[in-house]
């Protein structure tokens, strides 16, 4: 379905039952407002306080969305301030705010996980784990509506438009090789070179 | 303006064919349409807006939707019923994928015999009568494509008016894939304009066609083309924030207009000498099981009991993969290259279903990055991202078009206890797929990757074929035919039980096609106007007011 021929069933399918509770339900302007947030909190000199989430709890936060979405030769999720997309919406909108507990346990689950497979350092923060430890946590819990909540509001940033924020002049589309030009001419790609003999130009 | 000559109410596919048709034909024309008056230069690229917020579709935050399998179930709220909510309706943002139905798909019934578990029967008239309809929407709403080029095509009388778009990577891997397997690729016939037309501008090829409107006129939705023109006439009122929610009844049977809430949420009337509903098929069903009363208390125009029955919502496969090289697909038009050489029902396989493959993709890059890892690849981390950097632009998609049967079982009906916003009983769907139509699906995925394998696509990632709680193709809810005890409308879109009221939509199909059914819904639009300015010139529609 294509939203969807939107067939777009399978956006309907898909994006629809993975958010359906979450984001997706969440007030439309109050995400936007949420991603501009992003934008301004990663370029002031010094980071803001969270809103919703403790200074721990959101530290811990922004460590799952960088292991989500890590920096390589392209920013990650921390350099594009996701963390600070997910407390402000959930700090100032009343949809996606019912998802409060959700983080809460799931910051829990990611501790009580820590305790688990790391008896070692008693209380560890999972922003404080090496590495290689925060992807044993992370794989641990990767089957919760904690992380795919957590998981979609770092794609629902990172490749939304630039406009928005946490995409600035699009580099996160730049990364995957989509470019915003909007206006192309053939050929289009590596198979298409000789394709377009007679064809309207 | 004094009591039009007729309210219509939709200005989709349909509502804004017929608005524009019976306006140059000389007749005063209203037509209420709930979302708003868009123009072109409003149309942006923002996937987050229109895809995950709803920003031209119904939201089911105030229209909520329930879902049951069978009559025996209790519906839940989360039924996926979708259909664009703007002035040009779903020709707006559909992929604009314009197939005509085959001489086959009228005459199926009588051809195949009954099949057990649906109501398939035939159209009240040939795939002969309709031509020269499909004809006129091509022309007169602009499409692209190559008339000979399918060999399975249909019998017409006028090649498309434009020449095809320009064959893109996935198309140019595809044609040579399926000729290796022994089919017959065609160029996609699409209503998006490859050259100039009409005074509008040719595709820029953007890539923003599924589920967007297009910013530079180019597809060929009624907004952009026919809705202009009705307008032009000055005869015809668009009138968009308008909320059908009852199509009013006289005590003499005939219907004298009908009521809506306005983008204020105030109740309005809206009288009429008659009245068209082309709500799409789920809405118009609604609307008319909305609209019951003492004289018609199972609903209006249903004394047959089928008013939101032999619900249909096509079937759809999609397999992805990917190739060595860039195919860049995020340009241009969805598909390019189609085929239709499992169209037939075909006793061999031991089910009934027909369909088509076409390649394509269609994911924006949220989407993709969401939902489009395949199995085995990591949903997170360094590797992760690794393969949506690499895959992005080398994914090539196959997307199959199917049958659906009508049973009479799947429906649009009103929940007994979920309202809308405006406390109105919610829109109820009940569907279990015919399993005939999930075995076609499942052998449409079994074509599809032998064309993957056959391109030498890599990780080949098959969506699976489930159970569809709802879709954006919605038809056959008030079907056509002959006999008022087995379809809602007569052949010429006139509600059997009520002399003034028509209806003209998806829910008109008898028989749902192979997938991409708006081509024939517009085709349905042409001839209906045709008649019933006919029958309004000739003193033989009652009038209701």
């Amino acid at each position: 379905m294509t939203a969807f021929d939107f067939s777009r069933r399978r956006f309907l399918a898909d994006s629809g039952a993975a958010l359906v509770a979450g984001w997706a339900a969440a007030n439309g302007p109050a995400l936007e407002r949420a991603l501009r947030y992003a934008r301004r909190a990663v370029a002031a000199p010094i980071r803001p306080s969270f809103e919703f989430f403790t200074a721990v709890q959101g530290a811990d936060i922004e460590a799952v969305t960088d292991q989500i979405w890590p920096a390589d030769d392209t920013p990650g999720a921390r350099d594009m301030g996701v963390v600070y997309f997910i407390d402000h919406a959930l700090a100032t909108d009343a949809v996606a705010g019912k998802m409060k507990p959700l983080f809460s346990t799931g910051i829990e689950l990611l501790q009580a996980r820590i305790a688990e497979l790391f008896p070692e350092t008693p209380g560890a923060r999972f922003s404080s784990l090496p590495a290689e430890r925060q992807v044993t946590v992370l794989h641990a819990i990767e089957a919760t509506p904690f992380f795919d909540a957590v998981r979609t509001a770092t794609c629902l940033a990172l490749f939304s438009n630039p406009s928005y924020g946490a995409n600035p002049e699009g580099r996160n589309w730049a990364a995957i090789g989509f470019v915003p030009r909007f206006v192309w001419r053939p050929p289009f790609g590596a198979y298409d070179q000789d394709a377009h003999a007679g064809e309207p130009q | 303006m004094s009591v039009p000559d007729f309210v219509i109410v939709g200005s989709g596919a349909a509502g804004g064919v017929l608005a524009k048709e019976l306006a140059e034909a000389g007749f005063r024309v209203v037509v209420l349409e709930q979302g708003p008056y868009l123009k072109n230069s409003d149309f942006e690229h923002d996937e987050l807006k229109v895809m995950f917020r709803y920003g031209i579709t119904n939201d089911p935050q105030i229209q909520p939707v329930t879902y049951r399998r069978t009559e025996a179930d209790q519906a839940q709220v989360g039924g996926t019923i979708q259909y664009a909510k703007l002035v040009g309706g779903g020709s707006v943002h559909f992929t604009a994928n314009y197939w005509r139905f085959h001489e086959i798909d009228f005459i199926e019934r009588s051809t195949l015999g009954p099949i057990g578990g649906a109501s398939l029967e035939d159209w009240p008239f040939p795939y002969a009568e309709l031509e020269p309809y499909y004809t006129m929407a091509e022309w007169d709403l602009g499409v692209s494509g190559l008339a000979g080029a399918n060999p399975f095509d249909p019998p017409r009388s006028k090649p498309y008016p434009l020449p095809p778009m320009p064959v893109k990577s996935s198309g140019v891997l595809f044609e040579h894939a399926t000729r290796q397997l022994g089919w017959h690729p065609f160029p996609a016939p699409l209503a998006i304009l490859s050259k100039p037309y009409m005074g509008r501008n040719a595709c820029q090829h953007c890539g923003f066609c599924i589920a967007m409107g297009c910013e530079h006129n180019a597809k060929s939705s009624t907004l952009a083309t026919v809705i202009p023109r009705a307008e032009a006439t000055g005869r015809c009122e668009i009138r968009p924030h308008s909320t059908v929610f009852r199509v009013e009844t006289k005590p003499n049977g005939r219907v004298s207009g009908v009521l809506y809430y306005d983008r204020n949420g105030k109740e309005r009337r809206q009288k009429a000498r008659a009245v068209i509903v082309s709500c799409n098929g789920a809405e118009t069903p609604r609307l008319l099981l909305l609209s019951e009363s003492t004289r018609f208390p199972q609903g209006l125009a249903n004394s047959s009991g089928l008013v939101g029955r032999n619900l249909m919502f096509n079937g759809w496969t999609l397999v992805q993969g990917e190739m060595p090289e860039p195919l860049n697909e995020f340009k241009s038009v969805m598909t390019t290259r189609v085929i239709q050489d499992f169209y037939l029902s075909d006793p061999q396989r031991g089910f009934y279903g027909g369909g088509g493959l076409d390649a394509r993709f269609d994911a924006y890059p949220i989407f993709f990055a969401l939902n489009c890892v395949p199995p085995g690849m990591p949903r997170w981390g360094a590797d992760y991202k690794r393969w949506v950097r690499s895959a992005y632009t080398r994914t090539i998609m196959i997307e199959g078009h199917s049958t659906s049967l009508p049973v009479e079982s799947n429906s649009i009906s009103l929940d007994p206890v979920v309202k809308d916003a405006w406390g109105l009983p919610a829109m109820r769907v009940t569907n279990t797929d015919h399993p005939d139509d999930l075995k076609m699906r499942l052998f449409l995925v079994d074509r599809s990757l032998e064309v993957m394998n056959t391109m030498g696509a890599v990780r080949p990632l098959a969506q699976p074929v489930t159970i569809q709680d709802g879709s954006n193709h919605l038809l056959g809810t008030a079907r056509m035919g002959d006999d008022p005890r087995k379809s809602v409308v007569d052949r010429f879109h006139r509600a059997h039980d009520v002399p003034n009221l028509f209806i003209c939509d998806g829910s008109s199909l008898v028989t749902g096609g192979r997938g991409q059914p708006t081509c024939t819904i517009q085709a349905l639009a042409y001839r209906a106007a045709d008649h019933i300015a006919r029958f309004a010139r000739a003193g033989e529609i009652p009038s209701g007011s």
